[in-house]
C-alpha cells in the first residue's frame, strides 16, 4: 500500500500541491485525476522521491522511501524520454540495470516483452528509428521491466494507437491482477472511468473528490440523462430542471436537478427533438468534476492555456 | 556506489563504442602530425629542385666569388648546386635597364627572383633582393650570408689580412645548457625541451577537461530535454548519477589520453626524441585528478540548468577560455620560473592545475607553494562538488528558461 498523507508543495508562489492524502491499494487500480496543471506530476514526482514534499508524508507498506522501494517502483513518466541515439536493448539494459538488475536477467526479460509488444525486429535498432508509438512502448517496458511493486503510469495511454491501447489496457489488467500497487493518472476522465477502482481527483492542488469510484457514483445519485437525438440540441441547455449539461451534435448529457422525474425531461424535450435513446444513468466523472469544481476539465485546461498566453504576450 | 557504478559504465561504453569518438581519437593525432611533419616534409620536397637565380651587379663587383661560393656552399642531396646563378648582361644597358630584363624574366619565370648589387653596396651593405614571392626566408637568409662572408672578405683583404687566419679565429661559441636539479640530476637540456614537454602535459590537460566538459554539459543538456532524467531520477539518486557521469567521462578522457600517451611513446622511441620529462609526473598526476575533478564541478554548475544543446556549446567554450589563459604565460614562466605573477595565480584553483603544470617542470616549486597550492585545490574541488551537486539536484528538474542567479542561490540553500 502506499500512502500519501497531507502532501504541501509550494514553487516559488504558486501552491502547486495543497493537503493531498491518499491511499493506494493494491490488486486496484488507482486513479489520479485531474485537469493538466492540477499537481498530479508534482504529487507524482514526490512519491518518487525525485523532489521533497514542504510538509506531508509518504509511505510504501509502512516505510519511508529508500534505496529498496526505488528499486521497487516502475515509472512512466508523462513526456516520455529514451536516449535516441543508442540500441534499443541496450536502452532498456540500462535503465534496468538501475533498478538492480544483472544484463543477463534484464536481457531476458526484455526479449520476452518485446516479443509481447511485436518490438522484436527493433531490438539492435537506434531509438531514433522507432515510430512515436513504439517509443512509447518501449517506454513502458523500461516501467515494468524490473517487475516492481509498485507502479505509476502518468498517461500511459496519449499517444497509442487502438490496438496498442487494448494490448496496454490487457497488460494493466494482469498486473492488478498480479496484486501491483497501481497509480493510474490522466486527465482523460473517460479513460478513467473505464480502468480505476479508486479514485482521487485533485485540482489546483486540492483533492476534490476521493473514493471507491462506484461508491462515489452512487453518492451522487441517479441524477444524470443521456439523451440521443436528431434536430438542434442546443433547447436543452435552456431548459427547464437542468442544472447542467453537455450537448454535442447528436447527443447530450443533462444533469438535471434532484426534484425532477427523468419523465419530465424526455416529455419537455420530445417536443423539439426526435428522441432516438434516452437513458438515466450514473453520473460520469466528467460530470461528478464538473459538478464539484462548477467547471469541466476541459474549460479548466482552456482557461490555464490562455492566462499562459496572456503572461506570455502581456 | 552501485548506480553510480551503472551510470559509469553506461557512459563509458556508450561513448567509447560511437563513431564520433574513434573518429575523434585518430583525427586529433593525424592533424597534429600533419602539422608537425607537413611542413618539413613540404621543405625538403621544395629543395629537391634547382633555383635559377638572377644577378645584378652592373660594377661586376662580387659576381664571380658570389657565383662561385653559393655553388660551393648550398648543394642539394644529389651534389648537384642548389642555387644556378645567372648573370644579367647587355653590353650597353645601363642599370635600369639590366633590371628591367631581369623583371621580366622573373615574371616569365625564367628565373626564381634576382639580387641586385647596387654600385654603393661596400658603403650601405644593402644588397636587394626581387622576386614575385619574397617569403622564401631560408633562401634569403643563405645569400644575405653570403654576400655578408664576400664583403668581409673583401674589406679583410683590403686591409691586408688573411681571411683564412680570421675564419680561424673567429669561431661560434655554442653554450652548453645543462640543468640540474637538488636530488644531484644532471642533464643536458634547453628550452625547446622544456617548452615542448610543459607544452604537451598542458595541451593533454586542456584537452581532457575541455571535450570531457564538453561531453558532460551535452549529456546533461540530452538527458534534460529528453525528459530522460525523469526516469533517471526515479531510479538513482541526482549524487549517483552526477558521480557516474563524471567517473565514465573520465575515464573515457583517460583512454584517449592513454591511446595518445601510447602512440607518443612509440614516436619517441621510434625517433629516439629525448628530453620529454616524465620525472615529475607523480607530482603532476594529483594536481591533473583534482584540477579535472573541479573544472567537471564547473562544467555542471554551469551546464545543469541549461535547457539546449546550443546555449552548452557557448558556454563550455567560455569555460574553456579559462583554461587557455596558462597558455599565454607558458613562455613567459618558462623564461623566468619566479616571476610573482606566476607564483600568485598558481594559488588559483581555477589556474592552479596549468600553473603548477608549468611552474614544476622548469623549477621545482618550494614545497610551502605545493603544499599550499594542492591544499586551497583540494578544499575548493570538494567546495564546488559540493555545489554543484546542489544545483544539478534541481537543475535537472527545471526545464524552459534559464535559471536567475537569483535562483540558483536559492537552489544551493535549498538543498
Amino acid at each position: 500500500m502506499i500512502e500519501v498523507k497531507n502532501l504541501y508543495k509550494t514553487f516559488s508562489t504558486i501552491n502547486a500541491v495543497n493537503g493531498v492524502s491518499f491511499k493506494v491499494e493494491p490488486g486496484k487500480v488507482f486513479g489520479l485525476l485531474g485537469p493538466n496543471g492540477a499537481g498530479k506530476t508534482t504529487t507524482i514526482r514526490m512519491i518518487l522521491n525525485i523532489i521533497k514534499p514542504d510538509t506531508g508524508e509518504i509511505y510504501f507498506d509502512g516505510n519511508p522511501f529508500d534505496r529498496m522501494i526505488q528499486n521497487n517502483i516502475g515509472y512512466l513518466p508523462e513526456e516520455r524520454g529514451l536516449y535516441r541515439k543508442n540500441k534499443l536493448i541496450h536502452t532498456i539494459l540500462y535503465f534496468a540495470g538501475l533498478k538492480g538488475i544483472s544484463s543477463r536477467e534484464a536481457r531476458k526479460r526484455a526479449l520476452v516483452w518485446l516479443e509481447r509488444f511485436n518490438l522484436t525486429d527493433y531490438t539492435n535498432n537506434k531509438v531514433e528509428e522507432l515510430s512515436k508509438g513504439n517509443q512509447q512502448k518501449v517506454q513502458f517496458i523500461i516501467s515494468v521491466l524490473h517487475n516492481p511493486k509498485y507502479i505509476i503510469l502518468d498517461e500511459p495511454f496519449s499517444g497509442l494507437d487502438p490496438v496498442n491501447q487494448i494490448l496496454l489496457k490487457d497488460i494493466i489488467g494482469e498486473l492488478r491482477k498480479e496484486g501491483k500497487i497501481l497509480i493510474f493518472s490522466t486527465h482523460q476522465m473517460e479513460q478513467a472511468e473505464k480502468m480505476c477502482d479508486d479514485v482521487c481527483i485533485i485540482n489546483r492542488g486540492r483533492v476534490v473528490l476521493y473514493g471507491k469510484l462506484s461508491e462515489e457514483k452512487k453518492k451522487f445519485g441517479i441524477n444524470t440523462v443521456l439523451i440521443e437525438y436528431e434536430g438542434d440540441g442546443s433547447i436543452l441547455e435552456r431548459m427547464g430542471g437542468v442544472k447542467r449539461s453537455a450537448v454535442y451534435s447528436n447527443y447530450a448529457e443533462l444533469e438535471i436537478d434532484s426534484d425532477v422525474k427523468p419523465r419530465a425531461i424526455i416529455h419537455e424535450a420530445s417536443k423539439y427533438l426526435d428522441i432516438r435513446k434516452f437513458e438515466v444513468m450514473e453520473p460520469t466523472l466528467n460530470a461528478i468534476f464538473l459538478n464539484l469544481v462548477g467547471a469541466s476539465v476541459e474549460e479548466i485546461e482552456r482557461k490555464d492555456r490562455e492566462t499562459q498566453v496572456q503572461e506570455v504576450t502581456g | 556506489m552501485n548506480k553510480t557504478f551503472v551510470v559509469a559504465k553506461w557512459e563509458y561504453l556508450e561513448r567509447v563504442k560511437s563513431k564520433m569518438f574513434i573518429a575523434s581519437l585518430f583525427i586529433f593525432p593525424v592533424v597534429m602530425i600533419a602539422f608537425l611533419v607537413l611542413p618539413t616534409l613540404l621543405a625538403t620536397r621544395a629543395e629537391d629542385t634547382q633555383k635559377i637565380i638572377g644577378l645584378v651587379d652592373p660594377q661586376d663587383l662580387i659576381t664571380p666569388v658570389l657565383m662561385k661560393k653559393i655553388e660551393e656552399r648550398f648543394s642539394l642531396k644529389d651534389d648537384r648546386p642548389m642555387y644556378i646563378i645567372r648573370k644579367i648582361e647587355e653590353p650597353t644597358a645601363d642599370t635600369e635597364t639590366l633590371r628591367m630584363i631581369a623583371n621580366s624574366l622573373v615574371f616569365a619565370e625564367d628565373i626564381e627572383g634576382y639580387i641586385y648589387i647596387p654600385p654603393d653596396i661596400f658603403e650601405t651593405n644593402q644588397p636587394e633582393y626581387y622576386s614575385t614571392n619574397v617569403g622564401n626566408i631560408q633562401d634569403q637568409g643563405r645569400f644575405t650570408s653570403i654576400i655578408r662572408d664576400i664583403l668581409t672578405e673583401f674589406r679583410l683583404e683590403e686591409r691586408g689580412v688573411d681571411p683564412n687566419i680570421v675564419n680561424e679565429v673567429v669561431k661560434p661559441v655554442n653554450l652548453r645548457t645543462v640543468r640540474i636539479s637538488p636530488t644531484g640530476d644532471e642533464r643536458e637540456s634547453d628550452f625547446l625541451t622544456i617548452f615542448l614537454s610543459t607544452y604537451i602535459f598542458l595541451m593533454v590537460m586542456m584537452m581532457l577537461i575541455a571535450t570531457s566538459g564538453q561531453i558532460l554539459i551535452r549529456s546533461v543538456v540530452e538527458e534534460k530535454t529528453n525528459r530522460i532524467i525523469e526516469v533517471l531520477a526515479s531510479s538513482c539518486s541526482p549524487t549517483d548519477l552526477m558521480a557516474g557521469k563524471i567517473i565514465g567521462l573520465s575515464a573515457l578522457g583517460l583512454t584517449q589520453i592513454g591511446l595518445y600517451a601510447l602512440m607518443g611513446l612509440a614516436a619517441v622511441s621510434y625517433f629516439g626524441f629525448e628530453g620529454i620529462l616524465f620525472e615529475n609526473v607523480w607530482l603532476l598526476l594529483p594536481y591533473f585528478v583534482l584540477g579535472y575533478l573541479f573544472y567537471a564541478a564547473i562544467f555542471v554548475v554551469i551546464g545543469s540548468p541549461l535547457s539546449s544543446e546550443q546555449e552548452a556549446q557557448q558556454i563550455a567554450g567560455w569555460v574553456v577560455l579559462i583554461l587557455l589563459l596558462p597558455m599565454i604565460f607558458a613562455v613567459v614562466a618558462i623564461e623566468n620560473p619566479g616571476m610573482p605573477i606566476v607564483r600568485i595565480l598558481s594559488f588559483i584553483p581555477f589556474f592552479t592545475p596549468s600553473f603548477m603544470a608549468l611552474r614544476i617542470p622548469i623549477a621545482m616549486p618550494s614545497t610551502f607553494d605545493i603544499v599550499v597550492t594542492m591544499g586551497i585545490l583540494i578544499l575548493s574541488t570538494i567546495f564546488m562538488m559540493w555545489i554543484a551537486g546542489k544545483i544539478f539536484r534541481v537543475a535537472i528538474l527545471s526545464y524552459g528558461k534559464r535559471p536567475s542567479f537569483g535562483e540558483i542561490w536559492q537552489w544551493i540553500k535549498a538543498g
